[in-house]
């Protein structure tokens, strides 16, 4: 025994002593040994796809049922609020107004008319006046819209 | 790579590149094709981890092959996917020594005497497989892992869940053992 023995010499020996060489997997004869095994792998994938169709199935149905709530939330808003009262005067338009050219514009005295009656058209139209500023005493309102 | 949804049909392009953990997640998704390659990948180190337990190499592969099977039913229990090959070689642990106690028990029912093998004299084989067999069951393992062909460090530490530098810390640790027991036989000095 007088040959050198260090960490090389037992490494041979523990590669002669151990079989080093590496199994092969042979994939299709474990499946034939094992193949209750290897049908659970596989159907519990099927579980699991058929389980997320169902989940994902729920979400939608969920999210319908949501959205169809949420319409007939706001309908029943819309029809209990009372319609809210304007109230501002019908005139207020015409002091947002910033000519008296645009106050008497035919939009403008037609909406009057529309929303106010007649009352409101003059109204509309003593505004154009004072935005034009002193007249002559002998003109009046019925005058001016006769004129034009 | 591009993969379809695991499970599904495409789901089959797997290369020797695809990581471990995609692999995992497709055969926890019930693809067999993922389950099998992670069996090619991980048989050599379990037969390894079963061959340091029954000292019998196709005992071991029988071992291994089971607990691939125990894997193949009990996946949906592993709870990380990094912990694989650990995992497995903790099925693969059980499967042997159960296999070693039914060993154990036919050799007693059928023992016979011994028969008396003149040892060569510059055959240090049987010497360092009686050293194998009383080092504890970790050295043992570690030193099965390291000298089976084409085991890298990174799958013997996927397989025991530890460090590279933990391996190499092992193995120095197992080797010195061996040494020791083999000075014990009368072979010297082993300078390590």
């Amino acid at each position: 025994m007088n040959e050198r023995r260090d960490e090389r010499w037992l490494d041979e020996q523990l590669r002669r002593a151990i079989n080093t060489t590496a199994p092969e997997f042979d994939a299709e004869r474990w499946k034939r040994d094992h193949a209750e095994a290897y049908q659970a792998l596989v159907a519990r994938g099927q579980g699991v796809k058929g389980v997320k169709v169902r989940r994902v199935q729920g979400v939608y149905w969920a999210g319908s049922a949501l959205a169809a709530a949420a319409v007939i939330l706001v309908g029943v808003a819309i029809l209990v609020t009372p319609p809210q009262v304007r109230d501002e005067p019908v005139g207020v338009e015409t002091a947002r107004a910033p000519s008296a050219a645009h106050i008497v514009s035919m939009i403008s005295l037609r909406t009057a008319y529309r929303q106010g009656g007649e009352d409101a058209l003059y109204e509309q139209l003593d505004a154009a006046l004072k935005t034009l500023g002193p007249r002559p005493d002998a003109s009046s309102t019925p005058l001016l819209f006769g004129r034009l | 790579m591009e993969c379809g949804e695991p499970g599904s049909l495409e789901w089959h392009e797997l290369t020797h590149e695809t990581p471990d953990n995609v692999l995992v997640a497709g055969a926890m998704a019930g693809n067999g094709d993922s389950f099998t390659e992670l069996c090619r990948r991980y048989y050599p180190a379990m037969v390894a981890v079963a061959q340091a337990i029954l000292g019998d190499r196709h005992l071991a592969e029988d071992a291994a092959q089971q607990a691939l099977a125990k894997a193949a039913r009990n996946l949906h229990r592993l709870r990380k996917a990094g912990q694989f090959g650990s995992w497995l070689a903790a099925i693969c642990r059980n499967a042997a020594h159960d296999m070693a106690r039914v060993n154990r028990r036919l050799r007693k029912s059928q023992e016979k005497p011994a028969e008396a093998v003149e040892p060569e004299q510059d055959d240090a084989g049987p010497a360092v497989r009686r050293a194998l067999d009383r080092l504890e069951p970790q050295a043992r393992e570690v030193i099965y892992l390291r000298f089976y062909d084409g085991l890298s460090y990174e799958r013997i530490g996927e397989v025991l869940g530890i460090s590279e530098q933990a391996i190499n810390g092992r193995l120095r640790r197992a080797k010195k053992e061996l040494a020791k027991h083999l000075r014990r036989e009368g072979f010297g000095e082993v300078q390590l």
